[in-house]
């Protein structure tokens, strides 16, 4: 259980965290969202102790970072896949991290097993792609067999069979109990893989909620409708409120009005349907619906996403 | 114990480490060799000289070895890895301490060994071709004064790094110190016709450590003359390691 409590962090003038409160449940993937430069990654550096936060605290099963004696046996953390020395072979590069927490090289061998990178264990890191860098960062993280990991955009450089598989690392993590804390920028892939969702723009806290809540909420809904003759129903539906967009002689797309009514309507009609299919928008939708109504991030960023009508 | 082994393991998994070392080993030995086998009369050649050509050569060594501990912070912050460091190990004051006693133990033993070597290599040469060597308590005193004056070098580095975070700054400025600083600090010190300028000049003052008697007629050598270089880098490493406790990583 990790439980941030008004977390405040200022570079100079800019204000990278305000004010910042969430919870962060085990047994869950929690999906850590934002644009660019929402800070996230300055987030996370607060919650392990790295960047000292101006105010409020992250809070660890109820303890700071910096009273944890040896974390890696409790949180693993991937902040950075690049925090690594260029010279050094990538079992060196873990020995460095073990060796501080008193991990031992049976450990090491058996992590670089579950990431796949035994073959290249005495290959210096320098020459490693983005993606093995990813791998040798996740098995970092697993050396202790933590209870709570965080992971600052760990799919970044990952192949979609690379992707695919931190994301069953990830949901496996979680079906142990484990709390699990990632940020991305690849919403589909959040809506695969995560449970709950933490939404920050500009520092700040915008929502919070499980992904199956957020994504009825925010995202559009719409029916299906497929009918020889569809015209028939189109005077009934309006009156019942619904707005209907054609999509073809025998299909159309209607809001406003659940499958059920719809369904009625067209019994009592006489009309048949082919096909009567609600509709969701992704939860990439729903993020860019949020964001592009999140006030202060229309007006002060200039680097805001691309607006959505 | 684990932060230590941990800092050894760095250290050592890096190439720069070796680079470094390997001149600092192999440079004052060449001296050493060449002088000792091509010197001409041999007879005039004392314990005192050697002791001297070697001690002084390896300065350069010991000032080598402090780059290596310099850069054994600077590339942590370089690269990224001080993170995964302090992640690792929340208590910072422990992991910068543990890279300070790996970096001074490292330092002192290359050194110790180096001299080692040459002094042998030296007097084998030198009594091969029946040179006379003796040795008194100055040539004791001039050899524990290297293997000092590389113990504070390292922390001089390891503190210069630990505040300038930067690999290229805290090089250059490392070496520029007693190359530069020392020097202009000495021409604005005559000017101000300071009695003794030597003792703010903690550098210079240090180097009478690995002088032997011939060399320096100055009352004050000795180990004492270390001692204003020994406080400056204790203060430095101090600072440092109190301004990185509170700065973001
Ligand atoms: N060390 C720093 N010094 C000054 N400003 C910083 C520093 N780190 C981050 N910032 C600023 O803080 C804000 C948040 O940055 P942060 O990297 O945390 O965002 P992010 O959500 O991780 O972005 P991204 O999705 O691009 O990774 C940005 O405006 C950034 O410029
Ligand atoms: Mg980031």
């Amino acid at each position: 259980m990790i439980e941030i409590q008004g977390l405040t962090k200022r570079f100079g003038k800019t204000v990278a965290v305000d004010q910042l409160s969430f919870q962060v449940t085990p047994g869950r993937v929690t999906g850590f969202l934002g644009p660019n430069g929402s800070g996230k990654s300055t987030a996370m550096r607060c919650m392990l102790a790295l960047d000292r936060p101006d105010a409020g605290a992250a809070l660890f099963d109820g303890r700071p970072y910096q009273t944890i004696k040896r974390p890696l046996f409790e949180i693993g953390a991937l902040l950075d896949a690049g925090y690594v020395h260029p010279g050094r072979t990538a079992r060196n590069h873990l020995r460095t991290i073990a060796s501080s927490n008193g991990i031992g090289l049976k450990r090491i061998s058996e992590v670089l097993e579950l990431v796949g990178l035994t073959e290249v264990a005495k290959r210096r890191v320098g020459g490693f792609s983005l993606g093995m860098r990813q791998r040798l960062g996740l098995a970092s993280v697993l050396l202790g067999d933590p209870h709570t990991v965080i992971l600052d955009e760990p799919a970044n450089g990952l192949d979609p069979e690379g992707i695919r598989w931190m994301r069953d690392v990830l949901v496996h993590l979680a079906s142990q109990g484990k709390t699990v804390l990632v940020s991305s920028h690849l919403l589909s892939e959040m809506a695969l893989m995560a449970n709950d969702l933490v939404l920050i723009g500009r520092g700040r806290l915008v929502e919070t909620s499980s992904v199956e809540t957020f994504v009825a909420k925010h995202a559009r809904q719409w029916v299906r409708v497929q009918s020889p003759n569809v015209d028939s129903l189109r005077q009934p539906l309006i009156e019942f409120g619904a707005a209907i967009t054609v999509v073809d002689d025998t299909t159309v797309e209607i809001v406003g009005v659940g499958a059920a009514t719809i369904g009625e309507l067209a019994a009592r009609h006489g009309v048949v349907l082919h096909e009567l299919a609600p509709q969701q928008g992704s939860l990439e939708d729903a993020f860019l619906e949020v964001t592009a109504n999140s006030q202060e991030y229309r007006t002060h960023s200039p680097f805001a996403p691309p607006q959505v009508s | 114990m684990d932060l230590l082994r941990s800092e050894w393991i760095k250290l050592r998994t890096i190439r720069v480490t070796y680079v470094l070392t390997i001149i600092a080993g192999v440079f004052p030995l060449l001296i050493v060799v060449l002088v000792a086998a091509l010197a001409d009369n041999v007879i005039d050649i004392t314990g005192s000289d050697l002791v001297s050509m070697v001690t002084q050569s390896m300065v350069l060594s010991a000032l080598l070895l402090g780059v290596v501990s310099t850069l054994s912070i600077t590339n942590e912050y370089g690269n990224g890895t001080i993170r995964v460091s302090f992640a690792a190990t929340p208590n910072r004051r422990k992991v910068l301490v543990a890279k300070g006693v790996v970096a001074l133990a490292f330092s002192m033993a290359i050194t110790t060994i180096v001299m080692l070597v040459a002094f042998a290599t030296g007097s084998t040469i030198l009594n091969n071709r029946d040179a006379i060597l003796s040795f008194d308590s100055h040539t004791n005193s001039a050899m524990v004064g290297l293997v000092l004056l590389s113990g504070m070098l390292c922390l001089l580095g390891y503190g210069v790094g630990l505040i300038i975070r930067n690999s290229a700054a805290s090089v250059t400025l490392l070496v520029l110190w007693p190359l530069l600083l020392e020097n202009l600090a000495r021409i604005v010190l005559a000017v101000a016709k300071v009695k003794d300028p030597t003792v703010w000049l903690p550098y210079q003052s240090a180097l009478r450590m690995v002088s032997t008697p011939e060399f320096s007629s100055d009352e004050s050598s000795g180990l004492a003359a270390g001692i204003p270089l020994a406080i400056v880098v204790i203060v430095l490493v101090a600072v440092g390691i109190m301004i990185n406790e509170r700065r973001d990583a």
